[in-house]
């Protein structure tokens, strides 16, 4: 009678532990904080200073290396767009508008990476995306802005001055 | 063959004492088999992807509907508990590997259930440590979850790869 009792409980024991049954499901969480792109110009101006009429077309230029240096940080190992366009130096105060109060400036724009100094110079093209250098945590390019000044022999004479823009995106 | 005859007479003398305690009874045993619960991750995920950081501070939504979908499997008809909790993600991995600084993100779970329906209508708000009844389908209790939330990103947040991971567990 005892063993039997026994078996019973038993019986509903089991009953009482498959009551609890419980399952568990784990999944991964994910989110992808990018850093905010900035830039900031770090040093120079592109100043072509003085020059004196030319008698014949001519181009002044400006190598990148001693032009204006950028730096963009970002997000490392990420790809920044890099557009930049063509534009015109007004001369300032003109006493009537015609082309000889304009010049136009092509930019020259080289990236060196993460290097601050000019080594490995590489060309941006507009448009094109780059590949901002892992340093401790943070995307790094350095860009170089050069250009060259298109003048003619029928430029007036004056201050000529322009706005330059680079965008950078993601 | 005289000490055949004693060992045949002494089994059947026992047999007749064994047979002479016997006494039977009867009674009913039942039991209530219960279908084991059992839940999988079926579909989607918890992933809010990439998000630029802008130096202020945000909180980013990910639906249920966009989220992680759950199918629970157990007895028809029968209740079950549904926990759950908040879970902080990091970036230590990341950190590890590219360098910068390590923060921590606080990911507070938004679940909902569509009852037997494995499609995203009627959405039933779901609180931890409530509890459902499984409905029952041809015989099965299905109940489908479906796991969205929030994550509070600070105006100073460190970035990187933030990863956690979020746990459900429904028992009887």
């Amino acid at each position: 009678m005892n063993y039997i009792i026994v078996l019973f409980s038993i019986i509903i024991f089991y009953g009482f532990v498959f009551s609890q049954n419980h399952s568990i499901a784990s999944v991964s969480i994910s989110a992808k904080l990018i850093y905010g792109i900035q830039i900031e110009k770090i040093q120079n101006d592109l100043n072509f200073g003085e020059i004196i009429l030319p008698v014949t077309n001519q181009n002044i230029e400006i190598n990148p290396s001693n032009g204006i240096r950028f730096k963009i940080k970002s997000n490392p190992n990420k790809f920044v767009f890099i557009n930049y366009y063509d534009i015109i130096l007004n001369k300032e105060s003109p006493q009537s508008l015609s082309t000889n109060d304009q010049i136009l400036f092509v930019p020259l724009v080289i990236s060196t990476g993460a290097f601050e100094n000019y080594i490995n110079p590489i060309q941006v093209i507009s448009g094109n995306a780059y590949e901002a250098e892992n340093v401790n945590g943070l995307g790094l390019l350095n860009i170089w802005l050069g250009g060259k000044l298109n003048l003619t022999s029928q430029n007036s004479a004056g201050n000529f001055s322009g706005t330059f823009v680079l965008n950078i995106s993601y | 063959m005289k000490l055949f005859n004693y060992v045949v007479l002494f089994i059947y003398i026992t047999q007749l004492n064994l047979y002479a305690q016997i006494s039977s009874q009867s009674m009913q045993a039942s039991v209530n088999m219960i279908k084991p619960l059992a839940i999988t991750a079926i579909g989607g995920e918890i992933d809010f992807s990439e998000i630029i950081l802008t130096g202020t501070p945000r909180n980013i939504v990910l639906s249920p509907q966009n989220g992680k979908i759950f199918k629970v499997e157990g007895h028809p008809n029968r209740n079950i508990i549904i926990t759950f909790s908040s879970q902080p993600l990091t970036n230590s991995q990341w950190v590890s590997n590219f360098g910068g600084t390590i923060g921590t993100i606080n990911f507070s779970p938004s679940v909902v259930h569509t009852g037997a329906n494995s499609s995203y209508s009627n959405p039933i708000s779901i609180t931890s440590g409530s509890s459902i009844t499984l409905p029952n389908s041809q015989g099965i209790g299905n109940l489908y979850i479906w796991v969205g939330g929030s994550i509070s990103i600070a105006a100073n947040q460190p970035h990187g790869d933030y990863i956690g991971t979020f746990n459900l567990t429904v028992s009887y």
